[in-house]
């Protein structure tokens, strides 16, 4: 059973905002699709590991600095003097 | 009263080059914002992180000496929160809730003749730096700087094994300097280690305080939080388990604004960045690697050097030191000289933020300092007044002594004329320090002072005695 | 239409010999694009530079320079790989006007080999759906019935293919994202071993399940396309160490002696009958083809789609946390918003269906959750892979129906997720194992496309390949259709 209460927290969890009606309409589905995810519960894995690939560490990167050549700011909408605009933590 | 105190230190990693998952520049202190970033630490949309191998090294490098275990695969998690800082809205960290998979774990450190055991260690990238123009308060937006988002951060956590914020100081002293002697870590350089604490009081609930800037700070902060958890027990109340800001400014700890309890961070493994087998090979190559570590450095200094355990001790606290004084014991053998001068004299003019590097003098001018003496060509006090003037000018002894025409005075015949003039102008001292020794010393006060410090103070003393005696 | 339904590989000698002039073509088609987008709606963006870069191309074959495997070839890419200077948008509100500053991996390639991007096909919302209906752009049509679904999420790709309005494409492919638009409209699609294609620059959805294929008309196509896009990329530690692969020298080799296996679950649950049949029939012609045929059951089948959905899900409940509106994509200026207002205000711009999912991920991963799902999930995972190791020791390749169903109408699913959740039940085994499969197009009930799938073990591309074109010779269907 998923409840409305937890529909809701796990919206604000994800910082979503749901009105009245999404909160009932997806209350209803999130609870159809998590039980059919219970499906997961009639197996019994306690000896399986799930598989981890594991690489050598020589695999990954040098650390080489490489200048970007991407405008990466470009993307940016609000900006100040370089910085980049947000809203204030309170 | 029981207290127990563990830490929890970031460490950045400032002798990498680039940021833990991409190539970008790691040195963002003084740039101008948002010039050190590229489409991966920005978060931008289908790019993916690339796991700096250096950091890797130097992370088992961090976890060898604090004496733990290295899993047979590493992995990296995903913390999951939002914040304006982090760009992806999740920070690549490790964690060992499910498994053991952080770099390092169930170590133990000894300071002191104490012991702390280290819980783990683990790799984890440090956020953005948001600024508030003006104040916080009347600001209607905050401003980030991805700079520093990304850059390679060591988190190091204890078990709450310390009983007394002075071990805190001690173990914090020896961290940085192994930190230093592995180069792998400036711990001078602004915000490069921080450090956040948890505390209880008899087996009370943990108080965690964050926001400690430096190493030096969390000594403070651990004593005020004490006495605030003792006055809080005194009133009849309990304490919370909360978490707490420390304000350096005020010097006190308050509560949070925001609720830490509240957040549920889901942590998942994270699926782009593959695990990393740890094998033995990784871990023979690296121990072989290993540079000299301070406790090594130690007894080295010890028996080669003839120092005393304490003067050693005070060199290799600070690894810029202890160079300082290899680079001089180098250029001359009375070590033990050099060591003094440098520990006694030396460390007092410097800046408790830069140390020694803040200094214009270099090893040779401790040695030539020490030589002079040695050879009595100034006294004791005249080189100290000549250390005072060439930290700030960087000339060499030799050179101001000569200006000063500081040399000292050490031959019979002008140190007896200089004593008779004051045993001219000290009559009634002279009669009294034919009984009391005291007034002796008076005497010689006198000759120093007119000689301004170039008299050699042994042969003057032993001229003085002379001289009383063959009045009598 | 002939002209314009050209498989690549003659397309690109004709250009290269001067014989078809690579401008004109590109401007063909774009007219072609023009006539038939408002019925089909394949395209979100259209590359301004396409003639111009065909131009180029026409130039250096004048004068003798390399122009690539591919030059001159036209290629609607899915609108979740990165294009840089071009829109990319993921079918979301949220990336409406994003334009990247950088090139996805595959696109580099694809430009190196002398390629022309025509634009950026539509999609589910970042890649979360089956039927192209949960974009924000409007859904794409099938153009076999335009009442239909093209399948999805790459249901832009597959329908520009089937109404000529491209040579080539490139889609990704999650949970069946490639495999089941390539059914529903008619055309070939792969999905490639997890880690032999670069992700670089594909936005993520889910990134352990997914990759970006090749899509085109006919196998060779598709083996081409392949060959110029596969190995390892510096940009993503998931990709293999393997490079240099030709898919298309060994494509005519057949099948003889080759051992598949039929997949009893895949053909049984809830499976269509006409879909049985046509699979069946498959079977039938393989063996004619030298190839031998026996039945197989996978037993972990039962525990795939609850084991897809949940780790899909999670992981995109994660990918999609950094789409808060502060460093890109939409235009709303933070002043004065206290900060979570700002963020759920934000990302209230996604569609349901991305928050239905985003929110059973949350759910999936959150505090006491973790082993319960998401660890029995992966522990699944580990499960399937043991068995298809298996199965593979004695079998070369597996054939299924790539979907259960015909395409339905559209809007007939949509209200009900996990109906339309259940459309996946054949392919997401291939992503929980990272095993390569490919759709080839079947048959026909009435004018309604049945596709075929075929799955070889890691790294089987070749012999995948081979399969499909063998099979493609002796069952010649229509690809593409005049709308």
């Amino acid at each position: 059973m998923v409840s409305k209460e937890e529909v809701k927290h796990l919206a604000w969890l994800a910082r979503m905002e749901l009105t009245d009606k999404e909160l009932e309409v997806y209350t209803k589905q999130v609870e159809q699709i998590i039980s059919y995810l219970d499906t997961l519960d009639k197996i019994s894995l306690q000896d399986i590991k799930p598989l981890k690939a594991g690489i050598a560490y020589t695999k990954f990167r040098e650390d080489e600095i490489v200048e970007s050549k991407e405008d990466t700011l470009s993307v940016v909408k609000n900006a100040k003097d370089r910085f980049v605009k947000a809203p204030k933590m309170v | 009263m029981s207290v127990k105190i563990g830490l929890e230190i970031h460490c950045q990693l400032t002798s990498l080059k680039t940021k833990l998952f991409c190539s970008c520049s790691a040195d963002y202190r003084g740039k101008d914002p948002n010039t050190n970033v590229c489409p991966i630490c920005m978060g931008l949309p289908g790019t993916l992180p690339l796991l700096n191998k250096k950091a890797l090294e130097y992370a088992t490098m961090i976890s060898l000496v604090l004496n733990s275990k290295t899993p047979s695969t590493a992995a990296f998690y995903r913390k999951n929160y939002f914040y304006p800082d982090l760009p992806k809205n999740f920070q690549i960290t490790q964690y060992n809730a499910h498994e053991i998979t952080s770099i390092g774990f169930d170590g133990v450190v000894e300071y002191d003749s104490k012991k702390v055991r280290i819980r783990r260690i683990q790799l984890e990238e440090d956020p953005g730096r948001l600024v508030y123009e003006g104040s916080m308060e009347t600001s209607l937006y905050t401003l980030v700087d991805y700079n520093r988002a990304g850059v390679a951060l060591v988190e190091i956590v204890t078990e709450p094994d310390f009983e007394d914020p002075k071990d805190v100081r001690l173990f914090l002293n020896k961290l940085a300097s192994i930190l230093e002697h592995l180069g792998v870590c400036d711990t001078r350089l602004e915000g490069s280690v921080r450090c956040d604490v948890n505390v209880s009081l008899a087996g009370g609930r943990k108080v965690e305080i964050k926001n400690i800037g430096s190493f030096s700070e969390a000594e403070k902060a651990i004593m005020f939080e004490i006495s605030r958890q003792k006055s809080v027990g005194m009133k009849g109340m309990e304490v919370r388990s909360e978490t707490r800001h420390w304000d350096d400014t005020r010097r006190v700890t308050i509560q949070s604004r925001v609720k830490e309890e509240e957040q549920d961070y889901r942590y998942f493994p994270e699926p782009d960045i593959p695990a990393v087998n740890f094998d033995n090979e990784l871990i023979q190559t690296l121990k072989k690697r290993m540079p000299e570590l301070p406790d090594a450095r130690k007894s080295r200094f010890v028996e080669r050097f003839g120092l005393s355990e304490q003067v050693a001790q005070v060199l290799i606290n600070d690894k810029y030191l202890a160079d300082f004084f290899e680079e001089g014991a180098k250029l001359y053998e009375n070590a033990r000289e050099v060591a003094n001068w440098i520990v006694t004299d030396l460390k007092g003019y410097t800046d408790e933020f830069d140390g020694i590097r803040s200094l214009r003098i270099k090893p040779v001018h401790i040695v030539e300092l020490a030589k002079l003496v040695d050879q009595s060509i100034i006294s004791r006090t005249t080189a100290k007044q000549i250390l005072q003037e060439i930290v700030k000018s960087g000339e060499m002894p030799s050179q101001v002594a000569k200006r000063l025409n500081a040399t000292q005075i050490s031959d019979e015949k002008s140190l007896t004329g200089i004593i008779d003039d004051v045993f001219e102008s000290e009559k009634s001292a002279v009669k009294d320090a034919l009984q009391n020794e005291n007034t002796v010393n008076f005497l010689l006060g006198k000759v120093m002072q007119s000689t301004k410090g170039r008299a050699d103070p042994k042969l003057a003393l032993e001229l003085i005695r002379k001289k009383l005696a063959s009045i009598t | 239409m002939d002209a314009l339904t050209l498989d690549a590989n003659e397309l690109t000698s004709q250009i290269k010999n001067g014989s078809v002039s690579a401008e004109d073509y590109v401007a063909r088609i774009l007219d072609r694009v023009k006539k038939v987008e408002n019925t089909v709606h394949s395209y979100i963006t259209l590359n301004d530079h396409a003639i111009e870069e065909a131009r180029k191309i026409d130039k250096m074959v004048k004068s003798g320079e390399r122009t690539g495997r591919l030059a001159g070839v036209p290629v609607a890419v899915k609108d979740n790989i990165c294009t840089r200077g071009l829109r990319t948008t993921c079918a979301s509100k949220m990336l409406e006007d994003y334009v990247p500053p950088y090139n996805a991996t595959v696109i580099d390639k694809l430009q190196h080999e002398g390629a022309i991007i025509l634009g950026k096909t539509n999609l589910d919302e970042f890649a979360m759906g089956s039927t192209t209906e949960f974009s924000n752009f409007g859904p794409t049509k099938n153009p076999w019935d335009i009442s239909r679904v093209p399948g999805g999420s790459s249901g832009g790709s597959a329908a520009s293919l089937a109404a000529a309005e491209a040579t080539l494409a490139l889609g990704s492919d999650t949970g069946g994202s490639i495999r089941c638009p390539a059914s529903f409209c008619s055309v070939v699609g792969l999905k490639p071993t997890y880690g032999l294609v670069s992700r670089f620059g594909l936005v993520s959805f889910a990134n352990s399940l997914e990759l970006i294929g090749p899509m085109g008309r006919s196998t060779d196509d598709v083996a081409l396309m392949l060959s110029c896009i596969a190995g390892r990329d510096s940009m993503d530690h998931t990709t293999l160490d393997v490079d240099n692969m030709d898919y298309t020298s060994k494509i005519k080799q057949g099948i003889k002696g080759v051992k598949i296996g039929i997949v009893k679950e895949m053909i049984s649950d809830g499976v269509d009958d006409v879909v049985a049949k046509t699979v069946h029939d498959a079977a039938n012609k393989l063996e004619s083809l030298g190839a031998s045929i026996e039945e197989i059951s996978i037993n972990s089948l039962q525990y795939a789609l609850a084991s897809y959905y949940t780790i899909a899900m999670a992981e995109v409940s994660s990918n999609l946390a950094r789409y808060d509106g502060i460093r890109y994509g939409l235009n709303m200026n933070p002043e004065g918003f206290a900060w979570n207002a700002y963020y759920t205000k934000a990302r209230s711009n996604f569609g349901s269906e991305v928050k239905r999912r985003i929110m059973i991920g949350t759910y999936v991963l959150s505090s006491g959750y973790y082993g319960k799902y998401y660890l029995k999930a992966q522990q699944v995972r580990t499960l399937m892979r043991q068995e298809l190791a298996g199965i593979f020791k004695k079998l070369d390749l597996l054939i299924a129906p790539t979907m259960p169903v015909v395409p339905f109408k559209i809007g007939e699913k949509i209200d009900e997720p996990l109906k339309m959740y259940m459309a996946d039940i054949d392919t997401v085994i291939a992503n929980l194992t990272g095993v390569p499969a490919i759709s080839v197009p079947c048959a026909f009930k009435d004018h309604l496309p049945i596709g075929l799938q075929i799955l070889g073990n890691h790294l089987s591309e070749e012999l995948l390949l081979r399969a499909a074109y063998a099979f493609e010779q002796v069952n010649d269907v229509k690809k593409v259709v005049d709308v």
